[in-house]
Parts: C-alpha cells; sequence; structure tokens
C-alpha cells in the first residue's frame, strides 16, 4: 500500500532531529556573591582565629624576654657607676679650675716696679674662674705710681681694673716748714705715695703645674676592714720595734 | 538544591556578616593592638638589652680602673674629710716651709655652703667644701713655700681668701682661708 506509513496516526520519530533535551540551571548573580561571602567569612573567621593565636604567643614571648632583660639589669651596678662618674666629675671640675696662688705672686712680683713696695696684699677667689687683687703700695713719686700703672696695664697675667685710695703724705721737715725759711727742703725724701692696686686674674692665667706630693695625703675615712685593721697594727708594731 | 532556597541563602548572608561583624572585624582591631603592643615590647627590651649592655661596659670600665688610680681620687675627693689629719698636715707643712703656723682652725660646713660652680653649658658639679682658716707667720720666701705645698698636695686645698701684710722687719703675717672638698 503506498503511502499508507504516512497516514499512520502513531506519530513517527524523526532520526534527523533527535535533540537532546538538557535541563538548564539558572546560576544567580546574587546567589553566587552571597555564597563567596559565606565561605569567605567562614575563611577570614579561621585565618584571624589563627593570627591572633599566633600574636597573643609573640606578645606573651616578648614579654618575657622584657622581663629577663630588666632582671637581668643590675640596679646597684647601675649606683656604683653613677657614683663613679659623680665623683670624676667632681674631681674634674676641680681640676679644670686649679690655679696656683705661687703663680699669681710671682706674676705680682714681675709687675711691681722696684721703686714700688707692696705693703698688704689681699686675694679674693670670687669665683672658680676669677681672683680679685688688691695691692696697697707705696713709693716715693707720682711718676713711679704713672710707671707702676703702665706695668700693671701691659701685663698680660694680671687684668688691671684701677688706682684706688691714692694719697700723699708729706712730712715736714723737723725745724718747722714755716719757721726756717732758709731750710733747704728736700722733699721727695720725705713724700710717701700710697696707692691700692685692683686687679682681677682669670684662674686660666695661672695654671697648677707642680705635680702632686704624698706626704701630706691625709687618710681617707673609709670602713675600715679587718684586714685593713690587722695591716695596720703590724705596721705600728713594725715601727715601734 | 538546599543552596538555592532563597532563606538558605538569606541566612548564610546573615551568618557571614554576623561573623565578619561580631568576630573578623574586632579581632582584626585586637590584632592591630597586638602587634603594637609586640613592637612596644620588642622595643622597650631592645632598649634594656641596650642599657644593660652599655652598663656592663661602664661596669668593666670601672673594674678596669687601676687600684692606685682610684686610690689617688678617693684621696681628691674623698666621702667625708678627717679634719685633725688636714690640720695636722697644714701643720707639717708649715713646719717643712720654715714658717711659723700661728694658728688653724677648721670653719666646718658653712650654711649654704657655695658648690663648685659650673662655667657656661657646664652642669654644676655639687661638693660639699669644708674651709680651714690658717695664720702664718714667715718671711716671703717662706710664705711662698707654704703656698706651694699646699698646691702639690694629694687632694685640694684650694686659697680662697689670702691677706699679706708685711712688717718693718720683713716678716710677713699671713691669713688665709683655704677650702677642701668631700664628695656628696
Amino acid at each position: 500500500m503506498p503511502g499508507s506509513s504516512n497516514t499512520s496516526f502513531i506519530p513517527k520519530r524523526n532520526p534527523a532531529r533527535n535533540e537532546r533535551q538538557t535541563v538548564k540551571r539558572h546560576v544567580f548573580l546574587g546567589s553566587f556573591i552571597i555564597r563567596i561571602l559565606f565561605f569567605a567569612s567562614l575563611v577570614a573567621a579561621a585565618g584571624v582565629f589563627a593570627y591572633e593565636t599566633k600574636l597573643s604567643k609573640n606578645l606573651d614571648k616578648e614579654i618575657v624576654n622584657l622581663n629577663t632583660a630588666i632582671s637581668s639589669f643590675n640596679e646597684a651596678e647601675m649606683e656604683r657607676v653613677l657614683q663613679m662618674d659623680l665623683r670624676l666629675a667632681q674631681a674634674r671640675e676641680r681640676l679644670t679650675y686649679s690655679a696656683s696662688i705661687v703663680s699669681l705672686l710671682k706674676a705680682i712680683e714681675k709687675s711691681t716696679t722696684g721703686s714700688n713696695q707692696i705693703t698688704q696684699l689681699s686675694l679674693d677667689r670670687t669665683s672658680d674662674s676669677v681672683f680679685e687683687v688688691e695691692a696697697e703700695m707705696k713709693t716715693g713719686t707720682f711718676d713711679s705710681v704713672l710707671f707702676q700703672r703702665e706695668v700693671l696695664e701691659s701685663s698680660d697675667t694680671l687684668a688691671f681694673s684701677e688706682i684706688d685710695n691714692l694719697t700723699l703724705q708729706n712730712v715736714p721737715p723737723e725745724n718747722g716748714l714755716y719757721a726756717a725759711e732758709n731750710a733747704q727742703l728736700t722733699g721727695t725724701e720725705k713724700v710717701t705715695v700710697t696707692f691700692k692696686a685692683i686687679m682681677s686674674v682669670d684662674t686660666e692665667k695661672v695654671p697648677h703645674t707642680a705635680a702632686p706630693r704624698d706626704q701630706f695625703v691625709a687618710p681617707v675615712e673609709v670602713a675600715p676592714t679587718e684586714e685593713a685593721a690587722s695591716t695596720e697594727a703590724e705596721e705600728v708594731k713594725t715601727e715601734e720595734i | 538544591m538546599i543552596f538555592n532556597s532563597f532563606f538558605t541563602q538569606i541566612f548564610m548572608a546573615a551568618i557571614a556578616l554576623g561573623v565578619i561583624f561580631t568576630y573578623v572585624q574586632p579581632t582584626f582591631a585586637k590584632i592591630g593592638t597586638l602587634q603594637e603592643a609586640i613592637l612596644q615590647y620588642q622595643e622597650e627590651s631592645s632598649k634594656v638589652t641596650q642599657v644593660t649592655g652599655g652598663l656592663n661596659t661602664l661596669v668593666n670600665k670601672v673594674n678596669d680602673i687601676p687600684a692606685s688610680d682610684l686610690k689617688a681620687l678617693l684621696t681628691y675627693i674623698p666621702d667625708s674629710i678627717d679634719h685633725v689629719a688636714i690640720s695636722r698636715d697644714i701643720l707639717s707643712m708649715s713646719e717643712i716651709s720654715g714658717a711659723y703656723l700661728e694658728g688653724v682652725e677648721y670653719s666646718g660646713i658653712l650654711p649654704g655652703n657655695k658648690v663648685a660652680e659650673g662655667g657656661g653649658a657646664r652642669p654644676k658639679v655639687e661638693m660639699v667644701e669644708h674651709t680651714f682658716n690658717i695664720n702664718l707667720v714667715g718671711s716671703y720666701e717662706q710664705t711662698k713655700a707654704f703656698l706651694s705645698m699646699l698646691e702639690q698636695n694629694n687632694y685640694p686645698l684650694e686659697v680662697h681668701e689670702l691677706k699679706i701684710s708685711s712688717t718693718e722687719t720683713g716678716i710677713i703675717n699671713s691669713e688665709m682661708s683655704v677650702v677642701t672638698y668631700s664628695h656628696i
């Protein structure tokens, strides 16, 4: 029967159009983000927990290190070092400002002219770096005073300040100044000029140069130890013998 | 699928936000604090170690000071002075110089006694000052010899005041204030 196959009520399968029916999965962006957020938050929580734990351990370790370092610090040694430093600073301070009175006297001698005589000398160390010197001098003429002033002004060591209390004392001749009109007055032999030279001297200009000597050392007061006491006793015995 | 459920997603989002805001963020802040604390502790430890190292160096230096130098230093600036021994030394000096010691008097530590003055930017170093008043009679050379001996002493005997007056016979009368120091 020709064409009978086309008239059958049973639908025929077309072999060429054998389509596979696939199930479409809908992935929404929002749900994707939420999933990422969810897992990321869990991972982050785990990560920060681990890191925090590690940091806490590190902190404990650092605290222990600090405590160890602090406990290794010796306060008594520190005090000893500070005391020694202070003592050295004190000694340095005195040595820095050490000055020689002998050098100062020599400088004054050098600056005193032969016609002037020092009758009184006073010296005051007003500060660590300065001596104030007052020399009461006596001479026979004003020229000597002028010359003395020049010498003092030219001195390198002494910082001459001024001449003060200048007085002239003229002793009249024995037979009377007015009574003996014919008396020959020699004048200069009886004139006395006194004055005070005021100077200041820097301690730097009169340095202390002499080497120390041992024989005048006063004993240092330290707590006597038994050993020292016994040694001292032995020494005394030896001396007695 | 259970993940696709709307309520599940809401729940997941809520959990995620809850974890972030209640745990992750505060922990982050805590981590910052911990890091700062660790840094500070490290810094302090380093400082303490440095100081300890410096102290050890200084202690070694102090220990290396020869005993003779240490003795000289303790003689120069002692802890306290023995005014009797110093008076005896002054008498010895006068005898050796040939001058006549009329008197020596220990004035003690004067109230409000000045301390060594630091010049310029130098810090003041405090010391106790002890004063001795001395009256001396002798020739000018003898007086100078005495002053020279004061200067050569192993501990400071600084002349702070000196008054010299001469007599007609050439004898010199000297009044002086001599200062020595002790450690505070």
